[in-house]
């Protein structure tokens, strides 16, 4: 299942936190929660800032880190509840 | 599907955006803030949750 702009068939809760809360009326089935850790081994490059900033990039050229995300393509057509 | 935006460079706070944390580990350990850490840590570890309901109940295939 996909949507044309690959989002908008899939929706957060209207309440609650991030990760709880009660599904919107036009996205009633809820699926299981993912959560990812990924871990950035950093510790060698603490004698290497420079200026005023955090000195890390991501490779789509975020500096912020608040460009994280992730694309999910395929899933068991299984493990679905309703909600 | 998609968690985040790859194009936000901003902080908000609704779903999308406190979906992501960048924990500082070995830091000074305070929260953990939705963009990368201000100081310097022995390992960033970022967190992203991925949440949702979907239109409808999906067809086997």
């Amino acid at each position: 299942m996909d949507s044309e702009d690959h989002k908008s068939h899939v929706a957060y809760p209207i309440d609650g936190n991030y990760d709880g809360g009660r599904c919107p009326k036009s996205h009633p089935v809820h699926l299981v929660t993912l959560f990812y850790e990924v871990y950035y081994d950093t510790k060698g490059f603490k004698d290497k800032w420079y200026g005023d900033r955090q000195p890390f990039v991501f490779a789509n050229g975020d500096a912020t880190g608040y460009g994280y995300h992730g694309d999910f393509v395929s899933f068991p057509l299984h493990l679905y509840i309703s909600c | 599907m998609v968690a985040g935006d790859s194009l936000k460079r901003s902080e908000t706070d609704d779903f999308a955006g406190r979906a992501v944390t960048h924990k500082c580990v070995g830091g000074s350990g305070g929260p953990d803030p939705k963009h990368l850490p201000d100081e310097k840590c022995d390992q960033i570890r970022v967190q992203v949750t991925v949440r949702f309901s979907i239109t409808s109940m999906l067809s086997k295939h």
